[in-house]
């Protein structure tokens, strides 16, 4: 064997040891990279997958119902709909002109909206959101309304559009020798009213009284772009406008266009639109901070209560939201369960809990008697309540506002109408406080009967005035009434009989009482209430310019100077009086009901004071209150009913203002006293005390006392004064928790 | 001496029980895959094995001195089928790889793996043979300009597979070529300063153009996972190949040490895994199998590789253990290559698995090769 040879040999072997090791220390670096994937880091990528395959879809919770104290629906959920677009499926420009086409068709949309869709899926996907669906428009027009969710009705004969992209305007057909209106029935029949006509050349026409565009061509201004032909085949018949519906046409054409789905959510809708508006509130769409501040409850386009019991009781009427998981492949379609289970731990479905439904106290037939009895006054506010529970049948405020509008699509325009409107249709009058003038003289008169300046037969000769401080304080009778005692000066209304007392009385025991009937306090009510004040002397030092001054006592003591109070807090006050001294919680809210109808939480009767007053004394006060209607010089005296006993207080306080930049019949209307009346009914038995305020209403007894009178008839023909031992009181019947036991 | 040779037989009888395990694996891996997707590629993939068998039998018995003078023969008939593919071939994903005759597909990039071998494999031998002196060339120490005819033998290929374009191919025949060339020996001068100028010529295709630039989106995205492209002209978003690798990632670590099982590979099921019977199959196997499969399949294929090289080294002459080295080089190169890819090691060039990944032309010309290196090791020594 030759040396040659030898090495070769060597040669041979050392190659192959070199080219294995080679190999070896590959494959190694492969087994390494498998102990690295599924020994180190096998738990981390199989979460992993889990979750990319997971997607969790938030189910919404169904929002509890109002209902009033019969059962009748005041807030109920309908169907609201809406399209989405996934961007994955229309990742390439020829199917996304395709799908965007067809939805400008359909909806339609403007050119600058599809602009600005395709510019978002753009974004989309360069953003690796491309299965985030893109909202292209909510509220559409299904059977229902769009602007307040009442019911639509589909027309015989469909009004046919041109609607143009371009400007976004929907123009109707019309005929180039038309020189009317033409009815917006469709049916060719022309009204009275001209038609404006743009040019000579006779393309584009108005009319001037609906704003409507015309044309008689099928292209937009300008010529270039073709009108889009879109059927209005719906009317509404509260306002007149025709819809087409816009999900019908779209969910017809769904399987041409990938990618578009129909999303369902419910939206809040009030049948009584204005009738209970302060009362409900309303619902708008969550803030981040308040998506912060609850987290995890609110999803992004939730929406959540505004004012009124829907903001009171937003927890309870809101529920829980549930989850669904889906697993969904490569190409986005829904896996079988079997995967769903494998993959989420068998945890795939979590169901909504719906919110509970609310049980009012309040009765909406009275309630829509009140708003009737409003009709003449521009603002105010009442309140209907039974003296021994609290319970609150009816509570108004006027002006107001359409409870579905302010919860759904709600244009700049109405928003700006809304609160630049003087008469301030957000707030809820009932609980805002104002000067309360003479209604508060049964705080005077009970404080001055209990502390023995003022017995039954106390009299005070009344001048017509009344000197104190070196300053003249005037009756509202100039001539006076002569010598009164305290049931007469109830009766007459008499200024100068309280000054006395009230002086005699002092400024902070008058305070003391003025608390004790509950002012300058909660009326425990749900709602956002103003306490209003009763001020004292400390509060006058404090807070007045001049520092505390003897008079002031004089004006609080007939209800007027610093002292505010709301309609609620009279009602209650009243309701002390009459049910013998109970200062119960005002309350609106009777139970609440869970999905399966268990009541979760009955309201009763709670007392949180009593007036420490003697039942003689109460006994006097009501004498007088009785004689205010039913003696011939009392002040109510007009109001004065037939068939059942009356009684009440009137109340005209001073509140003449000056604002600034105040229209002619504003500044009139500001320079007006604030009219009150209070009333209740059966005078022997009272069952509901009415409180009537009419802001800038003037007299009282000429203003206020009417719209109580005919509150208290609508409360008698409704059966409320009968009592409990009634023949029918209504509500029996469909209130078996117990609200008559806790009388 | 008998004892030693009756253990060197049944390293073969091993390693044809490895083959033939491996054949079993692809195939259950194809049913499995099918079940996934809801394809056919089983049967298909059954009828290559018998094809693949058939030669597989015919290549390990076929005389190597034939095989060695038709090798110039069947690397013509390799480049003839590459120029025809260029000129008539099928596109499928902007890629021109198969030339359809007699109604079939073929994919003359996988023959003409084979066909490189044999003609390196020729010319060394040739050359030590014929060479005047063959003591000129020491063993191991070729230089560059004793190498300009096969490089430019195999330069032809390499372009013709690299314009179609294949750039997974043609890296692995540059591989191959370049392992063969080692085994053979060179000069440590020379050694230097190929990979000297390799490393001159990475950057200077990368900024001329040589590389392509969705070829170099694959490497950013191995380099950084969370890069992504989107073409502002399609509106498409470059990010499917990263989504892709990622996904086999996801579904390689899903299976964990024992694995999901199989067909209870979700990310299989769910189709997260495209390519599942061909460059991706890893993926599924290994998801459904786990790191236990896993180690299995990579000794199977460390052991064919050993196998292999002890054969070229066993072998009777230079042509026989080149055709073995560069059988096993075709081997272990697409191994680790096609895994390192799914695996997230390597960026994502296209590239079967040798076995598993559904093929015709592929499993064919595996089978081929392995035929031609259990011919080796049966002739080994004889002459």
């Amino acid at each position: 064997m030759s040396a040659l040879h030898r090495s070769e040999l060597a040669h041979q072997r050392r190659r192959f040891a070199v080219t294995l090791t080679l190999f070896t220390a590959l494959f190694v670096a492969l087994e390494a990279r498998f102990f690295y994937l599924q020994i180190l880091h096998g738990e981390d990528f199989r979460e992993r997958a889990r979750i990319s395959a997971i997607s969790s879809e938030r189910i919404p919770p169904r929002r509890g119902l109002i209902r009033d104290r019969n059962g009748e629906l005041l807030a109920t959920n309908a169907a609201s709909f809406g399209v989405e677009l996934t961007p994955h499926y229309v990742s390439r420009p020829e199917q996304r002109d395709v799908v965007l086409e067809s939805l400008q068709v359909l909806l339609p949309l403007s050119d600058a909206r599809r602009a600005e869709l395709n510019e978002k899926i753009e974004e989309a996907l360069a953003n690796r959101k491309a299965w985030e669906p893109i909202l292209v428009a909510r509220h559409l027009v299904s059977d229902t309304s769009p602007e307040h969710g009442g019911p639509l009705k589909p027309i015989d004969k469909p009004l046919a559009t041109l609607y143009c992209p371009v400007d976004n305007v929907a123009y109707l057909p019309i005929d180039a020798k038309a020189s009317n209106c033409p009815t917006d029935r469709g049916d060719g029949v022309t009204t009275r009213e001209p038609l404006v006509w743009d040019d000579e050349s006779r393309r584009f026409a108005t009319c001037e009284r609906s704003g409507r565009r015309f044309t008689t061509g099928l292209t937009c201004p300008g010529g270039q772009v073709e009108l889009i032909p879109n059927l209005k085949n719906l009317r509404d018949a509260k306002t007149g406008e025709v819809y087409s519906n816009q999900v019908a046409a779209i969910r017809a054409r769904l399987h041409e266009m990938p990618g578009v789905q129909i999303r369902t959510d419910f939206r809040r809708y009030y049948p009584n639109h204005y009738e209970a508006a302060h009362l409900l509130g309303y619902m708008n769409r969550v803030t981040a901070d308040e998506r912060e501040r609850w987290r995890g409850m609110y999803a992004l386009n939730d929406v959540i209560g505004r004012t009124g019991v829907e903001q009171a009781l937003e927890h309870p009427l809101r529920g829980e939201a549930g989850r669904a998981l889906h697993v969904r492949d490569a190409k986005g379609h829904r896996s079988e369960s079997q995967v769903i289970e494998e993959l989420a731990g068998g945890q795939a479905f979590e169901r909504a809990v719906a919110g509970q439904d609310v049980w009012l106290t309040i009765d909406i037939k009275l309630q829509e008697e009140v708003r009737k009895a409003f009709r003449y006054y521009k603002s105010g506010a009442a309140i209907v309540i039974t003296p021994d529970t609290g319970e609150v049948l009816a509570l108004y405020s006027k002006p107001g506002f359409d409870s579905n509008i302010w919860s759904g699509r709600l244009t700049k325009e109405e928003w700006d109408n809304t609160t630049s409107n003087p008469y301030t249709p957000l707030i809820n009058k009932a609980v805002t406080p104002y000067a309360p003038g003479s209604v508060y003289k049964i705080v005077t008169s009970a404080a001055a009967l209990t502390d023995g300046i003022a017995t039954p037969e106390t009299t005070i000769d009344c001048p017509g005035h009344y000197d104190f401080g070196g300053r003249r304080f005037h009756c509202h009778n100039r001539s006076g009434h002569g010598p009164v005692n305290l049931t007469a000066a109830l009766k007459l209304s008499c200024d100068v009989y309280y000054y006395r007392i009230g002086e005699m009385l002092g400024m902070d025991r008058l305070a003391e009482f003025g608390r004790r009937f509950g002012f300058g306090q909660p009326t425990g009510l749900p709602t956002r209430e103003r306490t209003g004040r009763v001020p004292t002397r400390t509060w006058h030092a404090e807070h007045t310019s001049l520092g505390w001054q003897p008079g002031f006592t004089l004006s609080t003591s007939i209800g007027q100077g610093s002292l505010t109070a709301s309609p609620a807090q009279v009602a209650r006050s009243f309701a002390a009086l009459l049910n013998g001294g109970d200062l119960v919680r005002l309350r609106i809210v009777d139970r609440l009901v869970d999905e399966e109808g268990r009541v979760t939480m009955n309201e009763r009767r709670e007392v949180s004071g009593t007036l420490d007053v003697s039942h003689e004394h109460m006994d006097l006060i009501r004498v007088g209150l009785d004689e205010v209607v039913n003696d011939p010089d009392g002040t109510g005296f007009d109001l004065q009913v037939t068939d059942f006993s009356m009684s009440g207080k009137t109340g005209t306080a001073e509140a003449a203002q000056v604002r600034a930049g105040a229209s002619e019949s504003l500044a009139r209307w500001l320079t007006e006293d604030h009219a009150w009346f209070t009333a209740y009914a059966p005078s022997h038995d009272p069952q509901v005390i009415i409180v009537v305020f009419v802001e800038h209403g003037g007299s009282g007894s000429k203003h206020a006392g009417p719209i109580a009178k005919r509150i208290t008839l609508a409360a008698e023909k409704l059966g409320y004064l009968a009592g409990a031992d009634g023949p029918e009181a209504p509500g029996d019947d469909d209130d078996p928790y117990g609200l008559e036991e806790t009388r | 001496m008998s004892r030693r040779h009756i253990l060197q037989e049944r390293v073969h009888v091993v390693a044809f029980m490895v083959i033939a395990l491996l054949a079993a694996i692809s195939l259950l891996s194809q049913r499995n895959a099918d079940w996934y997707s809801g394809d056919d590629f089983y049967s298909l993939q059954v009828v290559w094995y018998i094809i693949g068998g058939v030669i597989f039998v015919l290549a390990s018995l076929i005389d190597l001195r034939i095989v060695e003078r038709l090798s110039p023969v069947f690397f013509a008939f390799c480049i003839l089928g590459l120029v025809l593919t260029a000129f008539f071939g099928t596109e499928v994903n902007n890629s021109q790889r198969w030339l359809r005759v007699f109604g079939m597909n073929f994919q003359f990039s996988e023959l003409t793996k084979l066909g490189v071998v044999l003609i390196l494999a020729r010319w060394f031998h040739m050359r030590k043979e014929r060479a005047p002196g063959a003591a000129a060339i020491h063993e191991g120490a070729y230089r560059i300009r004793d190498l300009l005819q096969p490089i430019a033998l195999c330069l032809v290929p390499f372009l013709l597979i690299l314009t179609q374009p294949d750039l997974g191919t043609s890296l692995v025949i540059v591989l191959v070529a370049v392992t063969v060339t080692l085994y053979e020996g060179l000069d440590r001068r020379t050694l230097v300063m190929v990979a000297l100028s390799g490393l001159v010529l990475v950057p200077v295709a990368w900024e001329t153009g040589g590389i392509k630039e969705y070829q170099k989106d694959r490497v950013r995205l191995w380099v950084n996972p969370d890069w992504f492209k989107f073409d502002a002209d399609t509106g498409v978003v470059a990010k499917g190949r990263h989504l892709q690798s990622e996904q086999a990632v996801w579904a390689i670590g899903s299976g964990k040490f024992w694995g999901r099982g199989s067909r209870d590979g979700t990310q299989s099921r769910l189709k997260y895994l495209p390519e599942m019977h061909t460059d991706m199959i890893l993926a599924t196997y290994a998801e459904e199998q786990g790191f236990v499969g896993c180690t299995v399949l990579l000794f199977l294929f460390w052991f064919l590789v050993f196998w292999g090289l002890r054969t070229a080294h066993d072998a009777r002459d230079r042509f026989c253990a080149l055709v073995a080295v560069g059988a096993i080089a075709i081997v272990g190169w697409q191994v680790f290559i096609n895994i390192g890819m799914v695996a997230g090691l390597l960026p994502i060039v296209g590239l079967p698995l040798p076995f598993l990944s559904y093929g015709g032309s592929a499993t064919v010309m595996l089978m081929g090769c392995l035929g031609l290196l259990l011919n080796v090791a049966l002739h080994r020594g004889r002459l």
